[in-house]
């Protein structure tokens, strides 16, 4: 009897401490995160009565509010391209430079300086219907990223151009352990947990749309999710299913992109083929190719490993802007006629994984 | 001997219930506890603001507002400013077009410019520049995580040294009358984080080091800029407000929060007789303080978000002359705006 009273007090005495020790708010978020009821965060982005933007913002300009901090004093250099403090390249690129060069195609959003003037951020989202050219609109820093915040840590939004890129009834992205609060009477409502843990153990499912099972240990791939899925919310033809008008493969995983029609049937207006995405790679490519999220499975995953480079945009092209240039036949290639986000040179990204010369 | 036997069982089983229930009860009564406590903790958590230290709310003096004298362009996103001794020559790190430091004069003719040697355009990045008493002009490279020296023509001299061999990674830096140097540094990676301000001697000396990321009052969250006042006090620019410490590192009080007077997010300081000069760059203005009391008062504020002469958008730097004359990097207009006593 005693033992048994010895035991419960201690499980007792660990659980009341875990219950009642203070959580306490990240200082590491900035104004990206980390609210709690007393929070002074939305003052470094909003008014409630003189702001002279959209949303309550401080300004009509939403990149130069985003590189009030993200050109070099904050961790993340969003303009060169880099992780201030070692240099290290940004996966996404920069606006200005990418690897101390200039770059050479970027997504040319609202407020990014262009020459002598500024753009507009206007623009054509290629791929986007059955002609080829496709949605059309300003782009913004906040069309891709929340600046709230989300479980992904380049803040990526949960949908995007109007369109949630994942289901939104099954598996909505929230941020994991979100607190829904109640504003009016100062409570925490709910603690909302991701069932899919984008955050941390499953982090090449947000990006690669692959998701590991540990119980199975086996991977699956959903294509409609991921980071693939993401970009075609505004290239919307990349969403285009297997099966579809024109497409050969009857392979599930092998997700092909056919425009409306094939280039075979004579038809040569409308758009081709696109490449596969989340095609699983098991190679090596020649040049440092970016796969899944991580690029390494988990440590009690030995046996899928190789799963985890799943094809998606992000492996060939960066979001923010590249240094790369195109020459010779890659040179005034449509649609973008120039280098189109591309990793490196000309068509290095097709070398790195189609070694024809080998 | 069975009625024995089943009364046995019986009280032994009860006993058993009774020691379960014993033991549920003292688990329940301990989870209420902890409940209640852990309520109570979060209740005074979220009722009590985030230590701030109150200014008065004074209105603002008119008398001590700044006149607006015009813009000197020619710029592409301007970051910092610096004046020299005798105010005849503007020194202007960019952020976009060429990214290196502008050397102008008064009337905003370009004299040259400072970059480091054997750069190009997108080695270097000038986020903040400073001048010595004796006209020596330090820059700070942020990609290059280095602070670099120059004389007044842009001659480079060479360059201060972090305290020991290591990484460092300078984004601000301040000077103060006898010459001494005041580095902001902020690094944040994953392995390791430094939020510090370096204080140096003119000779390039190192002298203290105070301030890291601690989420208290005192915290220095990406530092970017440091002035220093006639009693020594250090005013250090960090993301959510300006922290002030007295001549040994000692916190002393923070001025933040947004507001009428206090900056949202401020970004240049600057200390010239007893004014304190804050960019409050999220609210595209300037506010003055009178720093002649044991506690800042506040002064007046200018600017206001816009194109317009006297407008700013997303200001970033500030230096004050000899005389007493303001430079403002108005950095998303492409000029510096300068506005006079």
């Amino acid at each position: 009897m005693r033992r048994v009273l010895g035991v419960a007090l201690v499980l007792a005495a660990i659980g009341t401490v875990l219950l009642v020790w203070p959580s306490s708010t990240s200082a590491n978020n900035g104004p990206h995160g980390g609210y709690d009821l007393a929070t002074d965060k939305c003052a470094a982005c909003h008014r409630a009565h003189t702001a002279v933007g959209d949303d309550l913002l401080i300004a009509d300009d939403v990149y130069g509010l985003c590189v009030t901090c993200h050109a070099g004093a904050v961790q993340t250099d969003v303009v060169n391209g880099l992780r201030t403090g070692d240099s290290a390249r940004l996966n996404g690129g920069g606006f200005l430079a990418v690897s101390g060069e200039a770059t050479t195609s970027t997504h040319t959003v609202a407020g990014l300086p262009l020459g002598e003037g500024v753009s507009t951020g206007e623009g054509i989202a290629w791929g986007g219907a059955g002609s080829g050219e496709g949605v059309e609109g300003v782009l913004e820093c906040t069309s891709c990223h929340n600046p709230h915040g989300s479980t992904n840590y380049r803040i990526l939004k949960d949908s995007s151009n109007g369109y949630p890129y994942d289901n939104p009834a099954a598996h909505r992205w929230v941020p994991n352990n979100a607190e829904l609060l109640d504003w009016v009477n100062q409570q925490v409502l709910a603690t909302v947990t991701d069932g899919y843990n984008y955050a941390a153990g499953n982090a090449a499912y947000y990006t690669t749309g692959m998701n590991y099972d540990p119980g199975t240990r086996v991977t699956t791939i959903d294509p409609i999710k991921g980071m693939s899925a993401f970009c075609a919310t505004c290239h919307k033809q990349y969403l285009t299913k297997s099966g579809s008008a024109g497409n050969p493969s009857t392979d599930a995983n092998y997700y092909f992109y056919p425009g409306t029609q094939d280039a075979r049937d004579g038809a040569l207006d409308v758009a081709r083929h696109r490449h596969v995405v989340y095609r699983r790679y098991t190679g090596t490519p020649d040049q440092a190719l970016r796969f899944g999220a991580t690029g390494t499975a988990p440590a009690n995953d030995p046996v899928n490993a190789p799963s985890y480079n799943g094809f998606q945009c992000l492996t060939c092209h960066f979001a923010h802007g590249t240094n790369a240039t195109a020459s010779g036949y890659a040179a005034g290639v449509d649609p973008t006629n120039d280098s189109a986000l591309l990793f490196y040179d000309n068509r290095g990204v097709c070398r790195s994984c189609h070694q024809k010369d080998k | 001997m069975l009625g024995e036997r089943v009364a046995e069982q019986r009280t032994a089983r009860l006993t058993r219930t009774r020691d379960l229930m014993v033991v549920m009860a003292i688990l329940l009564l301990l989870f209420l506890g902890g409940l209640a406590l852990f309520l109570l903790l979060y209740r005074l958590n979220t009722a009590v603001p985030r230590v701030r230290v109150p200014l008065p709310q004074a209105p603002f003096v008119s008398e001590n507002r700044p006149a607006f004298e015009g813009v000197l362009e020619g710029v592409r996103r301007p970051l910092s400013v610096a004046v020299s001794p005798d105010g005849q020559r503007i020194y202007v790190a960019e952020g976009w077009g060429e990214r290196a430091v502008r050397i102008l004069d008064a009337s905003g003719r370009e004299l040259g410019t400072i970059a480091p040697p054997a750069t190009d355009v997108f080695d270097r990045q000038p986020t903040a520049v400073a001048v010595t008493p004796d006209g020596t002009v330090f820059v700070v490279e942020r990609i290059l995580r280095r602070v670099l020296k120059y004389d007044g023509n842009g001659k480079f001299l060479g360059e201060l040294m972090p305290p020991v061999d290591e990484d460092w990674a300078p984004l601000g830096i301040g000077v103060d009358a006898s010459g001494k140097l005041y580095v902001a540094e902020a690094l944040d990676l994953p392995d390791r984080a430094r939020h510090r301000i370096l204080v140096f001697e003119s000779t390039g000396q190192l002298v203290s080091v105070f301030g890291s990321k601690e989420d208290d009052p005192a915290g220095l969250s990406f530092p970017h800029d440091v002035a220093v006042d006639a009693q020594g006090r250090v005013y250090v620019a960090t993301i959510d407000a300006v922290k002030v410490f007295d001549e040994n590192g000692q916190f002393l009080f923070a001025l933040g929060g947004g507001g009428e007077v206090m900056p949202g997010i401020p970004w240049g300081v600057a200390v010239h007789d007893d004014r304190l000069y804050v960019v409050d760059l999220t609210n595209h203005r300037l506010l003055g303080y009178d720093i002649s009391g044991e506690r800042p008062t506040s002064s007046f504020a200018i600017g206001g978000y816009g194109t317009e002469l006297g407008a700013l958008r997303f200001p970033q730097g500030i230096a004050v002359s000899a005389t007493g004359k303001l430079f403002i990097a108005d950095r998303d207009n492409d000029r510096i705006a300068v506005w006079a006593h």
